[in-house]
Parts: structure tokens; C-alpha cells; sequence
């Protein structure tokens, strides 16, 4: 194993991606190609981007990841769920694709009207990660939506047309921000949702303590074969904001990983995509029968190894490195056992 | 070469190989600028080198900053006790 520095990594500004300090540092890139020429070696990339693709031409061996514009494309809120809707995984009703402001109340007010059921509504910007993109509004929390919803439930023109009103006087107030260290008020969060793209999405009603946040990862070798390499429960230190997780996931005892995996993973492979994918469910309490096996519906996809997942490695490399130590000990109590009989 | 990778795959995984784990996270630069310890996240893969375990793979590790003696004896002893000594 080598643990290699760029030769140049002091003399790039901190914010610079390791895929670029790399490509300017020749005489690391030099070392790189000695040690594997003749060899067979390619590259396991982090979050790709052109600049990864260039390393791989420049060292030219090939690379485990897509195309970087597909391999982010279906890793965006919008994008993951038109390959779940292909894979026929269950998604929350949602509105995608939404780049303007009166489009984005349009699309709530419609949601609200259709579903009075739903107590809160996740906004989540297309190209973030980690929870950043993400806002949350509690319906319960506007009087004059309660109002209506009290008086009328059938969903009609005329409620959506109530409803948008309402919308465009209470979301500034009401919307909680995850991360408001990012965009400081809803203008802020607006201004950056509409600039990339974003999402409207329906939260499980259920009590917040019911719901899990289990998560799969996955990779599609490049002839499309689907492995699992992990799974896990995310936990949140607070709303959408993940703080670590357990391994494995236990949320969803009797779910078949696998199908799942094969499911999204032949879409993704036939859109172009390869190597390390983590999908992001939400598990919950089946509201017709609450002591049925929970329920879950596929909320984000990641098309590219995470922390988690590498995280898996390790624990992968100690459990068989547990098994083999206690085998040894086992022989050892065995061998003592015989020895003292004899 | 992508096409010939994908074609040779079933044979390259079962055979001798280097790895060259690069994690870079090449986001956008307005979110990179924004994010706290971004080094330290490009370098929070680090566990990828237990990839080791395969008898079949070697590693290159690019790691955005010269790591202490310290957290790369503790990493090494880790993979002395999976039977990988010196690796």
C-alpha cells in the first residue's frame, strides 16, 4: 500500500479539489504511472467530476465511475426519483423538477389540496447533499390551512386557489431551514432553490420517533453485476441534519436488500452509471396495520462511495478479522482442553 | 479504454490489481468554499485502504494531507491484525 501526498498540495488554496491539486502536481503523477506500469490499475474516484476524468486519461487507466454528468445528474433529488420511479421502488408523493418561485407555491398549494392528510412537506434543493438543500414546513402550524382544512376536504380548483394565497403570506415565517447557517432566510433559500432546481416531497405521518433512516450501498461493477457492500441506520443530531449512524440497518428486518439493490442498479447501469451507489430510505409504521413490517419509501440516491459505505469496508475487514482471532483462541482452549485430559 | 474495462471486467476482478483511490470531492466551488474541514471530509475515506483484504488488490492512497505518524501506525496495526503486515 502507498499513501501518496500531491507534490504541490501547499500551493493551492484549501478549497481545491484533491482530483485538481493532483492533476497539477506531475512529479506525484509521475510516481503514480511508475508504480503501475505494466500492471493492471484504475482509478476508485470520490465525488467525480471532469477532473477525475482527466487524471485517468493522464495516467491512462481506466476509471470506476460513469460519465460525472450522469453520475451527478441521477444523484440530484429530481433526477433520483425518475430512476425509482423506473426501478418501481415506492418514492413520498412529490413534486420534482420545480425552478421558480410561483411554480413552487403552485406545486405546494396542489399537494396541500390533494393530500390534506400530510402534516409536513420537505423542500430539498436539487444538487445539495449531507441535509444542506434541505426545509420542512408543518401544515399544522398555519391557522387559516387548519381553517380549511376543517371546512373543506375534497380537493378542488378552488382550494389550490385558497391555498396560494396563504402560502405566499405564511412560508417565509413558517419554514424551518436545516441548515441556516447556509441560507439565512427563506429569500436566501428561495433565490438558491430556484437556481438549481429542486423538489416538494411528503413526509410519513407518523409520530417523528416511528420513523428510521436506513440507507443501502451498493456497487455496479462495470458488467453491470449489483454487489451490496452495506447497510445502515442514519441517525440525526437534528432534523435532516445527519450525525452518524448504526451498522446494520435494523429498521426494515425482512426487506430483501438485494431486489431492491438489482433494481435501482440495472436502471442506473443501463442510464450509464457504475461503481459505488448508496440509496437513502425513510422507514415507517404501516398506517392500515401498525405491527406489520414498517413501510419504506426511497428518498435519495448517491451515486458515488460515501463515508458510510467505506465506513463498511473497514467493519467488513474487522468481522473477518474477528472470526479468524476467534477461531484461533477456540483452537487454542481446544488444544488446552485435550492437553490437561491427557 | 472504458469500453475494453467494462468488456474485461470479470477477468480483472478475479486477477492481480492496483487500486488508486482518489477521493476527491469535486462539487462545485461555491460549495466547497463553504463547507468547514473540507480537507479533512476528502480524507474522511481513508477505511477505503481496507480494500486490502482482497489478497489481489494493492492500494495507492492519495490523501490530501501529510497524515501523523500516529493515525497511520494505528491504521497499520489495524491490517497487522487482518494478517496484512507490511503492506
Amino acid at each position: 500500500m502507498n499513501i501518496i501526498v500531491p507534490d504541490n498540495i501547499m500551493k493551492f488554496p484549501h478549497h481545491f479539489s484533491l482530483a485538481q491539486v493532483l492533476l497539477y502536481s506531475p512529479k506525484t503523477l509521475k510516481k503514480i504511472k511508475n508504480f503501475i506500469q505494466g500492471k493492471q490499475a484504475y482509478i476508485v474516484p470520490g465525488t467525480s467530476s471532469i477532473d477525475d476524468i482527466k487524471l485517468s486519461i493522464r495516467l491512462a487507466i481506466p476509471i470506476l465511475c460513469g460519465e460525472p454528468s450522469k453520475q451527478h445528474l441521477y444523484s440530484t433529488k429530481s433526477g433520483a426519483k425518475k430512476i425509482f420511479q423506473l426501478a418501481d421502488v415506492p418514492t413520498p408523493i412529490c413534486s420534482v423538477d420545480i425552478y421558480d418561485e410561483q411554480e413552487f407555491i403552485h406545486s405546494l398549494a396542489q399537494l396541500i389540496a390533494k393530500n390534506l392528510y400530510v402534516t409536513q412537506w420537505i423542500f430539498k434543493i436539487d444538487d445539495e447533499f449531507n441535509g444542506r438543500g434541505h426545509a420542512h414546513l408543518n401544515v399544522d402550524t398555519i391557522k387559516p390551512l387548519q381553517n380549511l382544512k376543517k371546512r373543506q376536504l375534497d380537493p378542488s380548483v378552488d382550494l389550490v386557489d385558497q391555498i396560494k394565497p396563504i402560502l405566499a403570506k405564511y412560508l417565509p415565517k413558517k419554514v424551518i431551514i436545516a441548515m441556516p447557517t447556509l441560507f439565512k432566510n427563506w429569500a436566501e433559500y428561495m433565490a438558491s432553490f430556484c437556481r438549481v432546481g429542486g423538489i416538494i416531497e411528503a413526509a410519513p405521518t407518523c409520530m417523528r420517533h416511528q420513523m428510521a433512516s436506513p440507507s443501502i450501498a451498493f456497487f455496479i461493477e462495470p458488467d453491470g453485476n449489483t454487489q451490496i457492500v452495506g447497510s445502515m441506520d442514519r441517525i440525526n443530531a437534528q432534523m435532516h441534519v445527519n450525525a452518524g449512524c448504526f451498522f446494520p440497518q435494523q429498521s426494515l428486518p425482512n426487506m430483501n436488500m438485494m431486489t431492491i439493490c438489482k433494481s435501482i442498479g440495472d436502471i442506473l447501469y443501463e442510464k450509464g452509471v457504475i461503481g459505488h451507489v448508496t440509496v437513502d430510505l425513510v422507514s415507517f409504521p404501516d398506517p392500515t396495520s401498525p405491527n406489520a413490517h414498517p413501510l419504506f419509501w426511497a428518498i435519495d440516491l448517491n451515486c458515488s462511495m460515501t463515508d458510510y459505505a467505506s465506513a463498511c469496508t473497514f467493519f467488513d475487514f474487522l468481522m473477518v478479522s474477528t472470526f479468524i482471532f476467534l477461531l484461533i483462541l477456540i483452537s487454542i482452549c481446544l488444544f488446552r482442553r485435550v492437553k490437561s485430559i491427557s | 479504454m472504458m469500453d475494453e474495462f467494462k468488456v474485461k471486467w470479470p477477468a480483472i476482478k478475479t486477477r492481480r490489481r492496483v487500486e488508486v483511490h482518489i477521493n476527491s470531492l469535486s462539487i462545485e466551488e461555491l460549495k466547497r468554499i463553504s463547507m468547514e474541514k473540507f480537507l479533512q471530509r476528502e480524507n474522511a475515506q481513508l477505511s477505503r485502504i481496507f480494500s486490502l483484504r482482497d489478497p489481489n488488490v494493492d492500494i495507492i492512497y492519495i490523501s490530501p494531507f501529510q497524515m501523523t505518524t500516529d493515525v497511520i501506525g494505528y491504521y497499520m496495526k489495524i491490517l497487522e491484525i487482518g494478517d496484512i503486515n507490511n503492506p
